[in-house]
């Protein structure tokens, strides 16, 4: 058995609406908001990193399970935007959760999803024994450069997921990954704004990827999209999700309590996380739920997963603190970035 | 530039400090800051009580000064405190926002 | 009987072609000039700096004093934050009291308008402590929150702090070596530009350049000799916490307290005989607080006394304070105040004070503090 123990988030408190964005360059933002299917994102605070939101995410996920520290012996820190380039995240968060000396601690980078790659790898590590649990934490407080696509989705916040073999809210049932190398969004170092390949960013890179990794897993359980309560996609924007969907014979009405894109933005590594998190907060004991994320480079990681009953312990804040927020001009949203 | 030996020393009373909870004893609004926190200008700073009785300071996250009212209550969290230039090691401390 | 026999302060202010050292020299050399005393007579020297390690990479002051007099006589440096003047005039009246018979030279100098006003500002932040420091405080902040704690618990309003700075400004408007000659009205001070809520501009001592000397000895054929005197009838010193959240109390300097209690029992005086003061104004609450902590006025009454002006010159209270225009208006180059205060009660107690001179005195107190009140000095002199 493998699955999730337990699982916190973080949104952070304000929000920059579309049309804002839009029109300090002179754009329609009834189009972008249509085309995007986006109406506003979150913005982190200038004194916020994916560290400081990593950090209040794991201390919810801890809080909402009876697991000891002493049994989390590895900490997955997964970010397109850590702090450093050069020096780990994951130890400083385990350090201010409690968690010291004999554990492992790895940072990864893989575009958006660099936390799920993290969830295959936990399997193996509590598999083998290494440790009883493993804490995932995936957190970023994505830029977009000004003026560019991006600026419009790129957005803030974290989700943790505490991974375990007992004690699970969450089964997963099984996990696979499809990779290769497309470049389809990058940073190089030192450079401060990522670059993408436009319309390549879609069909070669995005859906590709997801079909292909949706397929495989879906054939070899022998399951069909109508076995699924809901299905959750990563989120670059409020479309490519449904689009995938139907590619793959997900309705609409299954993906549409997932898709926080609408009004959160895409927060990276956290982005489809935050959709499964908003899932779990109505799914049922022994619903199963499709998951696959999308992380550019180019790679998806899939999942199925089926609900048990111990999901009702959990406190369901999860849209009361989606409302809790407070809207910021473009002014404000460049210092909170640092862009000015 | 701040050694990273004193801020890895200071950061295990940090750590002590988090998911605490307090009362408002007094506060102010910085508008002339340091060059360290010239980037979050203006931001108000809080001397707050715990509960167990420590007193200490701390920038306050939200930004309404009118929301400030000495009394009320807080509680710690984990935030950057200086933005600094790029080289610098990250310096992470205590700040309040609202009790839950 | 340890005197003061001379005092010499240069401008307080801008004094861009002016560096640190050479504000030293011209302290010291007008000390000498307006006393006749030759260098040669000179026994050590005691010099006051805070910043000028941390502005300009300079130490061993000492040293540097030693080369611009070319002497070999000791000299020694103190730093207590703001209260650096007021611990290096006790100090030099604990050698003298250990010397008997010698003279010393009391110099305090600070520059502190080479630099942005953020640098001067983190400077002057070493004094407070590194939680302080990390909350990204700033020394108008640390006297904020202790403010807002006063006026809140007493139910004043800001006008009853504003009224300390019109106060000071208009007593600088008589001293040609003041920072700021300007008077000021309390619209003006309630209206000016916010530092660190609820104080504003004029609610905070400005960053000055300046140096203050004063000239001690307990050789009685100098004093006897000398043009002007008066006598030193107590140096008292406390300490207390860095940080504000270590203090037992936030609506009092308890530095100031001690201090001032031990002064006033030396001194063998009361409250009632003190004529003139020069209080540690570094912000206008912290007058308030001094007036309180030294016992001249009732804790919670400072407020609504400093609204009547009745430490102002002219008024027909029983004490004027800071006649020199104190830390708001005459200027704080932190190194020197301590000194020119006590300089300035030297002045009203020999008659020298011209414009601002105060009739009948024969007991002028000096409060000097470090910091948030990490330090207090109070000095009682007598004519």
């Amino acid at each position: 058995m493998f699955g999730i123990v337990s699982y916190g988030y973080y949104i952070p408190h304000s929000r920059i609406k579309i049309e804002d964005i839009a029109s300090v360059w002179g754009k329609n933002s009834v189009d972008i908001i249509r085309s995007l299917g986006i109406k506003e994102k979150s913005v982190a605070a200038i004194d916020e990193d994916s560290l400081t939101m990593a950090y209040e995410s794991s201390c919810m996920a801890l809080k909402n399970s009876k697991a000891k520290i002493e049994d989390i012996k590895s900490v997955l820190f997964g970010s397109e935007s850590p702090p450093y380039a050069v020096n780990p995240t994951s130890t400083t968060l385990a350090y201010f959760l409690g968690i010291e000396r004999q554990y492992l601690a790895s940072d990864m980078q893989f575009a958006c999803k660099a936390a799920t790659g993290g969830i295959i790898m936990a399997n193996g590590l509590i598999a083998s024994g290494a440790t009883k649990n493993v804490l995932v934490v995936a957190s970023d407080k994505a830029t977009g450069r000004p003026h560019d696509a991006l600026e419009y989705t790129a957005a803030s916040g974290s989700v943790a997921l505490l991974l375990g073999k007992t004690n699970l809210m969450v089964r997963i049932v099984d996990m696979t990954s499809y990779s290769s190398d497309t470049p389809d969004f990058w940073r190089r170092e030192g450079i401060r704004y990522p670059s993408h390949g436009g319309r390549f960013t879609g069909k070669p890179s995005y859906f590709h990827h997801i079909f292909q990794a949706s397929t495989t897993i879906l054939k070899k359980n022998k399951m069909n999209p109508k076995d699924f309560a809901y299905a959750v996609f990563h989120m670059p924007n409020g479309k490519f999700p449904l689009v995938v969907g139907a590619m793959l014979g997900f309705t609409e009405k299954q993906i549409l309590p997932s898709l926080v894109v609408t009004t959160l933005g895409n927060s990276y590594t956290a982005s489809g996380l935050m959709g499964l998190v908003s899932v779990l907060e109505v799914a049922k004991p022994n619903d199963y739920i499709y998951f696959a994320s999308y992380g550019s480079g180019a790679g998806s990681d899939a999942f199925i997963m089926q609900v048990t009953p111990q999901l009702k312990k959990i406190k369901k804040e999860f849209k009361l603190k989606m409302g809790n927020k407070k809207y910021i001009d473009y002014a404000h949203y460049l210092k909170s970035m640092e862009i000015i | 530039m701040i050694s990273p030996v004193k801020i890895w020393r200071r950061q295990k009373n940090v750590r002590s400090l988090l998911n605490k909870k307090g009362v408002v004893l007094s506060w102010t609004v910085i508008y002339a800051p340091p060059n360290d926190f010239k980037k979050c200008a203006p931001y108000s700073v809080l001397l707050v009580q715990l509960d167990d009785g420590e007193k200490l300071v701390g920038q306050y996250v939200e930004t309404q000064q009118e929301e400030i009212k000495i009394g009320m209550r807080v509680r710690t969290i984990l935030r950057k405190t200086r933005i600094t230039n790029h080289e610098d090691v990250i310096s992470y401390g205590i700040k309040f926002t609202n009790e839950l | 009987m340890i005197s003061v026999v001379g005092y010499y302060s240069t401008q307080f202010g801008e004094l861009w072609e002016r560096s640190l050292f050479d504000l030293v020299k011209e302290s010291i050399d007008g000390l000498l000039k307006e006393t006749k005393i030759d260098k040669k007579e000179i026994d050590a020297i005691f010099f006051s700096n805070m910043m000028s390690g941390i502005l300009e990479n300079n130490l061993h002051g000492s040293s540097k004093i030693a080369q611009l007099l070319k002497t070999h006589i000791p000299v020694f440096r103190s730093e207590a934050a703001c209260a650096s003047g007021g611990m290096a005039v006790y100090l030099a009246i604990q050698y003298l009291k250990a010397n008997p018979g010698k003279t010393v030279i009391v110099v305090g100098a600070e520059k502190m308008t080479d630099f942005a006003p953020e640098e001067a500002v983190e400077g002057l932040m070493a004094a407070a402590s590194g939680e302080e420091q990390e909350a990204g405080l700033t020394f108008p902040g640390l006297y904020a929150l202790l403010a807002q704690i006063y006026l809140s618990k007493y139910n004043y309003k800001h006008s009853h702090m504003g009224a300390i700075s019109v106060k000071n400004h208009f007593h600088a408007s008589l001293n040609e070596k003041a920072h700021f000659k300007k008077k000021v009205t309390l619209e003006q001070v309630l209206g000016s530009p916010k530092i660190a809520w609820p104080l504003g501009v004029l609610d905070c001592s400005p960053i000055s350049d300046g140096a203050s000397s004063i000239m001690l000895t307990s050789d009685n054929i100098k004093i006897k000799k000398a043009k002007h005197t008066c006598c030193i009838l107590s140096s008292e010193i406390a300490s207390d916490s860095i940080s504000l959240t270590e203090r037992e109390k936030l609506n009092s300097l308890i530095s100031t307290v001690v201090a001032g209690n031990k002064a006033f029992r030396a001194a063998g005086i009361k409250r009632s005989d003190i004529r003139v003061a020069e209080l540690h104004d570094c912000f206008s609450i912290a007058e308030i607080l001094g007036m309180e902590d030294l016992g001249f006025w009732k804790k919670g009454e400072g407020g609504a006394r400093a609204l009547e002006y009745e430490t102002m010159l002219g008024n027909s209270g029983d004490m004027v304070v800071n006649t020199s225009g104190g830390l708001k208006a005459a200027g704080h180059p932190v190194g020197a105040t301590g000194i020119k205060q006590i300089g300035e009660v030297f002045l009203q107690l020999t008659g020298q004070a011209g414009k601002r001179q105060v009739q009948n005195v024969h007991y002028g107190l000096a409060q000097n503090v470090g910091g948030s009140g990490g330090t207090a000095v109070v000095t009682i002199l007598g004519a």
